[in-house]
């Protein structure tokens, strides 16, 4: 047994490595347990990031610690089988202009979109950055609209409804409207909505989160899965591992899902048992699967008039899947990563690609294909009950306690607080 | 629609059911009254009554983390009940809210009876299935006779009973030639004899034989519901509706002064926290009223302002005036305090209305 420590966080993804740092930065005793071997998690496989939070990036001094951003702010581009693809930009103007390209009257709803969009997002953000009390004016529309009935009171060109709701996770389920906001309320490098690719991309800021947690002085102990949840009544005492070994502490973070957490790690019924049915009954994760590829030539997605500071979007058949260029690890090779919806195979993104780039399956050299779970968004979930738990001490600081499950930070962040303040109240009774 | 079942001792309660007035009850059809319901409840007080309670919602719990699953379940902890005995407990819903209350008799290391006005048995179910742990409700297979009153004991003497038993006890008898279960579970300070369905009739001849030198009635469910209410203590479904979703919050166990039979000191019962931290500005308490016996949720009124509602109210026999029980708020709990209930007088009184029978 080993010696009490003030705070365990289990998982050293990037919801687990920023709650650490950040509890350890209040003064407390951390160890970080992570059943890999590798710390960083899914996020290593991430090309892109929308969402991190720019105050993690200041307060935990990301930028001196390594993460450089390649683009800052990377247009879309729809792709289209007839090749008359639609880059969407910052500028709405321009974007509408492309747009009129395909139809005046989107063109004209674009601008008025965007703006309803961001403003909306401005308002909503508190909520959904911040320990914040519900926003008042949430449209009732829009807590039960889908994304795709949403775009589709905007829009008529599917190439564009189809393109826009990629970023809503699942277009078709009710409430996903609101997954569209939550997407404008992110800001990368300063830019609302916008997208940025760090050199490196999700594994630098994993590096840099790491080399932060380290410096402060967290404990990191990895190929130590957690088994079970130790209990004292009804309060987090600890944690046992598949080594046998016990690690003790008042408080626990989790970055796994509230399901693994409650049901596979508690104690049985200890969450409640109609919270425990509850979570029995929910319904299984969306999938999504990155992709990497490596090649021996440039794929020229959507031909050569095209900037490669874009995201290229795939909407139209199956796989949906979004492409960037990133860099290769060596000269003369050149990298695509993908995130595609659902679980496709390998081949069949492949397949999708080379509709837009012919000749694709000859120049890869190398390929990987990792799919995993993706949680269901929470966008009107209070931040206090994503993040808290019936037991106490027990937290949740991974994706599933953002709103949208992203390389985010913000739960971690916010956990690491909510957890601070429980400590604190524990010990004035 | 699930059928009305008829009681093991059904055939014998016709037999004496001279009024033929019947009443459903948790999905068994029992005798409304025999005779005269105030003559049946004063018997119980003065000299004895036995009633039907087959009614009674058992439900048995059978595994090896059975105790685990109770401790989780039950606002008191099974680990020091002893075998053959049983305790009065709550369970919660995960907000708080009282889903149900009754006893929980311990018949082996591994093996529990829960017994209660009403039955909760999805609740039940599903969480035992986290522990897997059997649940077995006990129907039409066994009967449940009380014997109620000051002579409770000496009838079940002279029908050769050993009564010696203390309360929230039991004791599994072979009685000439029958396998029984003598208990002391009422509220009532009397005993409940459980019973083979077949050997059922055979129950109720030899108590109500024993029991004619000692004036015996049998009862109906509203004498026995007359002793309830005299009692004080809130039923479910009567008195109160319990927490039907699992998230629900109401009702509070403070504000059916149920709050004894909390023990704050077991940490692990579901919906302990909510429950703690549950406002308590309403409480239980009796009312006797100088009139007519009020309907349910009628308000109660002080100085022409509503302090709270009651619930269940009738005539009592023994006291000779209406009583009922309500919930009102603390600043008019306190015994003495007079209030209004439809122009009627009231006033708060000290609960249980009257002692148990035998006491």
């Amino acid at each position: 047994m080993s010696a009490p420590h003030d705070a365990i966080v289990i998982g050293g993804g990037i919801g687990g490595l920023t709650a650490a740092a950040y509890l350890r930065q209040t003064g407390a005793s951390v160890v970080l347990l992570e059943a890999d071997e590798a710390l960083g998690g899914a996020c290593r496989k991430a090309a892109t990031l929308y969402a991190l939070d720019p105050r993690v990036v200041k307060e935990l001094a990301l930028t001196r610690r390594g993460l450089k951003f390649a683009q800052r702010d990377m247009a879309l581009v729809a792709l289209r089988q007839d090749g008359r693809h639609l880059v969407l930009g910052r500028d709405p103007h321009e974007a509408a202009r492309a747009i009129a390209a395909h139809s005046p009257s989107d063109a004209a709803a674009y601008k008025h979109y965007h703006s309803e969009v961001f403003a909306l997002a401005r308002a909503l953000r508190p909520w959904w950055w911040d320990d914040a009390p519900a926003p008042e004016h949430v449209p009732t529309k829009l807590k039960a609209m889908s994304a795709h009935a949403y775009l589709a009171s905007h829009f008529e060109t599917e190439a564009l409804k189809s393109a826009l709701a990629f970023d809503a996770g699942e277009p078709l389920a009710p409430g996903s409207a609101l997954a569209l906001v939550w997407r404008a309320a992110q800001e990368m490098c300063g830019l609302q909505g916008a997208v940025a690719m760090p050199e490196g991309g999700g594994a630098a800021v994993a590096e840099a989160l790491i080399a932060a947690a380290k410096e402060m002085g967290v404990e990191f102990r990895t190929r130590a899965r957690v088994k079970a949840l130790i209990l004292d009544g009804n309060a987090a005492a600890g944690v046992a591992l598949d080594s046998g070994e016990t690690v003790l502490a008042r408080v626990v973070l989790s970055s796994l899902s509230r399901r693994a957490t409650l049901l596979d790690l508690a104690p049985a019924a200890s969450a409640g048992f109609a919270e425990t049915h509850r979570l029995m009954r929910e319904a299984p994760a969306q999938k999504e699967t990155f992709v990497s590829l490596t090649l021996n030539a440039a794929a020229m997605l959507g031909g050569a008039q095209i900037a490669q500071a874009a995201r290229f979007v795939i909407a139209e058949g199956e796989p949906m899947l979004e492409a960037v260029s990133a860099a290769a690890a060596s000269p003369g090779q050149y990298n695509l990563r993908i995130r595609a919806k659902g679980a496709p195979t390998l081949d069949a993104v492949i397949a999708q690609l080379e509709r837009f780039t012919p000749l694709l399956r000859s120049r890869i050299v190398g390929s990987e294909s990792v799919a995993r779970d993706v949680p269901r968004a929470q966008l009107l979930t209070p931040a206090r009950e994503r993040i808290a738990t019936p037991i106490e001490g027990l937290f949740l600081c991974g994706g599933e306690a953002e709103p949208v499950e992203a390389i985010c930070g913000r739960a971690g962040r916010l956990a690491a607080s909510l957890a601070m303040a429980h400590a604190a109240r524990r010990k004035t009774p | 629609m699930t059928a009305i079942r008829a009681t093991p001792f059904h055939g014998r309660a016709a037999a004496s059911n001279t009024m033929n007035l019947w009443q459903p009850r948790a999905g068994w059809t029992l005798a409304e009254r025999y005779d005269d319901a105030n003559e049946e409840a004063l018997a119980a007080r003065l000299t004895c009554a036995m009633a039907d309670i087959t009614w009674r919602s058992r439900v048995m719990i059978e595994g090896a983390r059975a105790q685990e699953f109770l401790a989780r379940l039950m606002t008191r902890d099974p680990a020091a009940l002893e075998p053959g005995t049983a305790f009065k407990a709550l369970w919660l819903s995960d907000h708080g809210g009282v889903r149900g209350a009754g006893l929980l008799a311990r018949h082996g290391r591994e093996t529990f009876q829960i017994i209660s006005a009403a039955c909760d048995l999805d609740w039940i179910v599903r969480g035992a299935a986290l522990f897997d742990v059997r649940v077995r409700e006990v129907l039409d297979e066994e009967g449940m006779l009380a014997v109620v009153g000051p002579y409770a004991a000496k009838v079940l003497e002279a029908a050769g009973l050993d009564p010696a038993l203390e309360p929230l006890g039991f004791r599994k008898l072979f009685w000439r030639g029958l396998d029984v279960t003598l208990s002391r579970l009422g509220e009532h300070g009397g005993y409940e004899i459980a019973c083979k369905a077949d050997d059922a009739p055979l129950v109720w001849d030899r108590i109500a034989k024993a029991g004619l030198s000692h004036a015996l009635k049998p009862a109906g469910l509203a004498a026995m519901d007359i002793l309830d209410l005299e009692a004080g203590v809130p039923r479910p479904v009567r008195d109160y509706t319990p927490a039907q979703g699992g998230f629900d919050a109401a009702p509070t166990p403070f504000e059916l002064g149920l709050e004894s039979l909390i023990d704050e000191s077991h940490l692990l019962f579901n919906g302990r926290a909510a429950c703690l931290a549950a406002p308590r500005s309403r409480t239980r308490v009796g009312i006797e009223l100088d009139g007519d016996a009020p309907l349910p949720h009628a308000p109660l009124t002080r100085a022409g302002l509503e302090v709270g509602r009651t619930l269940h109210s009738l005539y009592s026999p023994a006291l000779r005036r209406a009583i009922a029980l309500a919930i009102v708020g603390n600043g008019a709990a306190a015994p003495g305090t007079l209030l209004t209930c439809g122009g009627v007088s009231a006033r708060v009184v000290e609960v249980p209305f009257l002692p148990a029978p035998s006491a």
